[in-house]
C-alpha cells in the first residue's frame, strides 16, 4: 500500500505540474528574457 | 468473443495508428526508447491476441513486464536528458535528485523485499518497479516546471498520460497481490481498458499538428526548438 500511495502522490504532481504547462507561454518567456541576445 | 480479447485486438489497431502517426509527423526520433516501446508492444500484443494458446500466460506475461519496466525508465531517462540538454543548470538538479532518489529507492527496496514468496517475486516487487518509474517522470516534471523548459508536445503528452496508467496498473497489480487469483479477470480488465486510453491519448498527440510558437528565430535556436 505504501507503494501504490506514493504512485498516487506523484500521479497527482505530474498531473497538476504538466497539466498546467504551457509550452507557447514558456517559449515566449524565454523570448522576452533573451531578447534577441541568443545566439 | 472474450472481451479482454476484444479490448486486445483494438489495442493493437490504436497502437498502429500511434505509431503511424509518429512516422507521419516525422516524430519518431523525439523519443527512440518510445518507438521500441510501442513496438514491443505491438508485438507483445500480437503474439497473445493472435496465438493465446502459446503466448496468454503468466510466464510470458513476466517476461514481457520485464522488457516493459526497462523500456519504462528508458522513456524517463531520454525525456530528461533531450528536455535538458540545453540547460545545463536544470540538468544538473535532474542528475542530484535522481542520485538521492536512487539512494533513497535501493534502501527502500531492500527493505520492501519479500523475503517469503520467491515465485511471485516479480509481481510482488511490480509496485516498487513503477514506482522507481513514476517517481523518475515526477522528479523530470518538477524541473522542467521549475526551470520554465518548454517541453516537447509529444514528451509532455508521453509523461502526463503514462502515469496514470501507472497508478491503474499499480492498483490492480496490488489487488491482486492482496485478494488472490479470483480478482484477475476483473483487475485483467480494468488494466486492459485503462490501457487502451492510453494509446489512444497517444495515438491522437502522435497526429496532433505541431503548435506554431511565436518566438524569434535567435530564441528558436537558442533553445533548439527548430521543429516547432
Amino acid at each position: 500500500m505504501f507503494w501504490l500511495g506514493l504512485v498516487a502522490l506523484s500521479t497527482i504532481a505530474v498531473c497538476v505540474l504538466l497539466g498546467r504547462h504551457d509550452r507557447a507561454a514558456v517559449a515566449r518567456e524565454w523570448d522576452m528574457m533573451l531578447g534577441g541576445r541568443a545566439s | 468473443m472474450d472481451s479482454r480479447l476484444l479490448i486486445g485486438h483494438a489495442v493493437k489497431v490504436v497502437l498502429v495508428a500511434a505509431l503511424a502517426g509518429l512516422y507521419a509527423r516525422g516524430r519518431s526520433g523525439r523519443c527512440r526508447a518510445m518507438v521500441a516501446y510501442l513496438w514491443a508492444a505491438l508485438l507483445g500484443n500480437a503474439l497473445t491476441t493472435f496465438w493465446p494458446d502459446i503466448f496468454f500466460n503468466y510466464a510470458f506475461w513476466l517476461r514481457r513486464q520485464a522488457v516493459f519496466d526497462v523500456l519504462k525508465l528508458l522513456i524517463g531517462v531520454e525525456i530528461a536528458v533531450r528536455a535538458f540538454r540545453v540547460f545545463p543548470g536544470a540538468r544538473a538538479t535532474w542528475e542530484r535528485l535522481l542520485a538521492a532518489s536512487v539512494v533513497v529507492a535501493t534502501t527502500l527496496g531492500f527493505w520492501f523485499l519479500p523475503r517469503d514468496e520467491p515465485s511471485g517475486a516479480f509481481l510482488a516487487q511490480q509496485p516498487q518497479i513503477i514506482a522507481a518509474t513514476v517517481w523518475l517522470f515526477t522528479v523530470t516534471a518538477l524541473v522542467i516546471v521549475h526551470y520554465r523548459i518548454p517541453v516537447d508536445p509529444w514528451h509532455r503528452a508521453i509523461l502526463l498520460a503514462f502515469v496514470p496508467y501507472l497508478l491503474v496498473f499499480t492498483t490492480a497489480v496490488t489487488v491482486m497481490k492482496n485478494l488472490g487469483v479470483s480478482i484477475h479477470p476483473a483487475m485483467g480488465f480494468l488494466d486492459s481498458s485503462a490501457y487502451l486510453v492510453l494509446i489512444g491519448y497517444w495515438a491522437q498527440a502522435a497526429w496532433r499538428r505541431e503548435e506554431s510558437l511565436e518566438i524569434s528565430p535567435a530564441t528558436r535556436r537558442a533553445l533548439q526548438l527548430e521543429g516547432a
